[in-house]
């Protein structure tokens, strides 16, 4: 009896040791958790600029504008002293939402460090039968960033805006509208963001 | 003001497999009317009386995270976020807890028995909901026009002292009743309360929405300043392990109540109460508060602080929403007495006595966590495989786990008693597919009166003499 009781024990034992994984814990063998990975949306900036403040318009009162082309003064934003985690990310989404209450069609160049970011032509603002803004257009357009043209937004010491306004497809240009028409602009990103790298 | 939250730990401390080893005296944790010792008198070894380590989650393994990969990745680790997720209830926690004895003993007079022991207890717990890990996962993005609540979330932890007083009695030749008084001394406490948080990004991504609340309480030997208004906080540490041992402050109480009871002379039912009781924190407080909300919309670039021509600087603007932030939702600290409740369980058992040899036990056990009622049943053969040596085998549906087979063992070598029992055998062999652990082990010394020896009943005694004559 004292045999079997003996035996019971030892084929037990042997069987418990046997199957044991130590290997699930070997530290050696950890793959790093890139995959913890989220989707971040997180709005960055906004900001409302109104034509006559970044350009002499001549003309006045109900007067038309005829100029083809109007580039308005470029409005540059200094990022000294802000850092970017940019090891994180391995690219960006820049979302950018346009409001514009202007009867000129407009394009945006967003430029940073060599790099160079133009948006397609953004049609302006719907216009009455006398060619008063009733009501503005909006459309939002995303850019992708790599990680290198991220990087050097990383690196840049500012970034800088530029607007063109060129002349509707249909429609006059009222000088006082061109003047007070205000464009908005909302500046969102969107990354998958490795935690484990931040 | 003193608060009362409610602990959340310890409930699979102890084995249910323990319950039904009557021979060994420290069964009286689990049920104070299970006197262990049909004479004479006991004492454990010092500090290694009894061991209790425990480690469960409610539903999900190590390896559910964490395991190799396939193809070019076999023999690497990998972390396998989405299956951990697919893998949680709607509730989730860990918990850990660990009991040492430093020492106990015990006498029986008649029919009564009395006990005194002395232990350190400390447990720890992290809990959160299946929405938050969600979230950490996915991100904001997908859940763009709602609104994401994370529920409650949280951890506790804490370390105290027990000076426990068993006395049990037999009412009649059925009916035993025994209590268990403690005396409880908290040594240090970490505990969470409401912390959650809700999220709304805007359909239109103008904007999010954040609003968050919660407590956290600390009893431990850190001196926390704040500087300035912020989240900078600098930490005197005035930990000293000699008064951190010897301290007998923060006051706590608790009582087991236990009755078993003879329904025939096979049948016997239990019932006990373990651990109605709780601790009052009063040193070395801290309190860590939050409630606020704020809306996000990006820097603002029309703010009129925004300076500089033709070039305007942004480091303003963002420092003026860490600000903001920082407003809304103020670190606030203070000092608070808090109460910890114990985990009360509930246990109710039924033997049957099969034959001299033989005993089918049941166990139901009931305990409260985190406003959740969580239950194990265990079932239980026993037997007796020698003279020194009985064998309990236990199977345990414990929560959502249904593979937890248990074994527990009583061997005595003269008047020492080893005893180890788990509900689980193959957990500590395979840590990576456990989601019960649990282990208790002790030695004690055992010294029988000599005219009670021979009139000791097969099971509750492994010393039997009468099977082996037969042999």
């Amino acid at each position: 009896m004292k045999q079997k009781i003996k035996l019971f024990f030892l084929i037990v034992i042997t069987f418990i040791i046997n199957s044991c994984e130590p290997e699930y814990f070997d530290i050696s063998r950890f793959k790093s958790p890139d995959n913890l990975a989220p989707i971040v949306y997180l709005p960055v900036s906004s900001g409302d600029y109104i034509v006559k403040d970044y350009v002499n318009i001549p003309e006045s009162g109900n007067a038309l504008v005829l100029t083809a082309q109007i580039k308005l003064d470029s409005i540059q934003y200094d990022l000294t002293g802000l850092a970017f985690q940019t090891a994180a990310v391995d690219s960006v989404f820049l979302i950018v939402k346009t409001i514009n209450a202007n009867p000129m069609q407009i394009q945006y160049a967003i430029s940073f460090n060599g790099v160079v970011i133009n948006s397609p032509v953004l049609p302006g603002g719907t216009l009455d039968l006398a060619g008063h803004v009733t009501a503005p257009s909006e459309k939002t357009t995303t850019f992708v960033l790599s990680n290198p043209e991220f990087k050097k937004l990383g690196e840049a010491s500012g970034y800088t805006l530029l607007f063109t306004l060129s002349q509707p497809k249909v429609g006059p240009v009222i000088a006082n509208d061109l003047k007070t028409g205000k464009i908005s602009m909302m500046i969102a990103c969107r990354a998958s963001l490795k935690l484990l790298k931040l | 003001m003193v608060l009362l939250i409610a602990c959340s730990m310890d409930l699979n401390a102890q084995s249910g497999t323990f319950y039904f080893m009557k021979g060994v005296p420290q069964a009286k944790d689990l049920n104070p009317a299970i006197q262990g010792l049909e004479s004479g008198f006991y004492f454990s070894m010092p500090f290694i009386s009894k061991l209790d380590i425990s480690a469960n989650t409610n539903n999900w393994s190590y390896k559910d995270l964490i395991h190799f990969g396939i193809g070019p990745e076999k023999d690497l680790l990998v972390w396998d976020f989405k299956n951990y997720i697919s893998s949680l209830d709607k509730r989730n926690f860990i918990q850990e807890s660990t009991s040492l004895t430093l020492l106990e003993f015990g006498w029986r007079k008649g029919s009564k028995f009395f006990s005194l022991s002395l232990s350190e207890k400390g447990s720890a717990e992290l809990f959160f909901r299946k929405d938050l890990a969600e979230f950490i996962y996915n991100g904001n993005e997908p859940y763009m026009g709602t609104t994401f609540r994370t529920g409650n979330f949280g951890m506790s932890a804490q370390h105290y002292r027990q000076l426990a007083f068993t006395y049990s009695k037999s009412l009649n030749k059925k009916q035993k009743f025994g209590i268990t008084g403690k005396l409880l001394f908290g040594m240090a406490a970490v505990r969470s309360k409401g912390i959650n948080m809700a999220s709304e990004t805007l359909a239109s991504g103008d904007g999010i929405n954040l609003e968050t609340n919660g407590t956290l309480f600390l009893s431990v030997p850190l001196d926390f300043q704040q500087i300035g208004d912020g989240y900078n906080f600098t930490t005197t540490n005035n930990f000293d392990a000699k008064k951190y041992l010897l301290q007998f402050g923060n006051p706590g109480f608790a009582v087991d109540l236990g009755f078993t009871s003879k329904i025939s002379k096979k049948f016997e039912l239990s019932l006990s109460i373990i651990d109605l009781g709780l601790l009052l924190w009063t040193n070395d407080l801290s309190t860590f508060s939050g409630k606020g909300s704020y809306f996000y919309h990006g820097i603002n670039l029309n703010d009129p602080s925004l300076t500089g021509t033709p070039t305007k600087l942004l480091q303003p603007l963002v420092h003026t929403l860490r600000d903001e932030f920082i407003s809304a939702f103020p670190p606030n600290k203070n000092s608070e007495n808090f109460l910890t409740v114990l985990p009360v369980k509930l246990y109710a058992g039924g033997e049957y006595r099969l034959n001299r040899f033989f005993q089918v036990s049941g166990l139901a056990r009931f305990g409260i966590s985190n406003s959740l009622l969580h239950t194990s049943f265990t079932a239980s053969v026993s037997t007796v495989l020698h003279k020194n040596l009985s064998l309990y085998t236990s199977y345990s549906m414990d929560e959502s786990t249904w593979d937890n087979f248990g074994i527990g063992t009583a061997w005595k070598v003269g008047s020492f008693q080893f005893y180890a029992v788990t509900d689980n055998i193959f957990s500590p062999f395979h840590p990576e597919s456990a989601r019960n652990i649990n282990l208790s082990a002790g030695i004690n010394l055992i010294f029988l009166k000599k005219n009670r020896i021979e009139k000791r009943r097969t099971l509750y005694v492994p010393d039997i003499k009468t099977k082996y004559r037969r042999h």
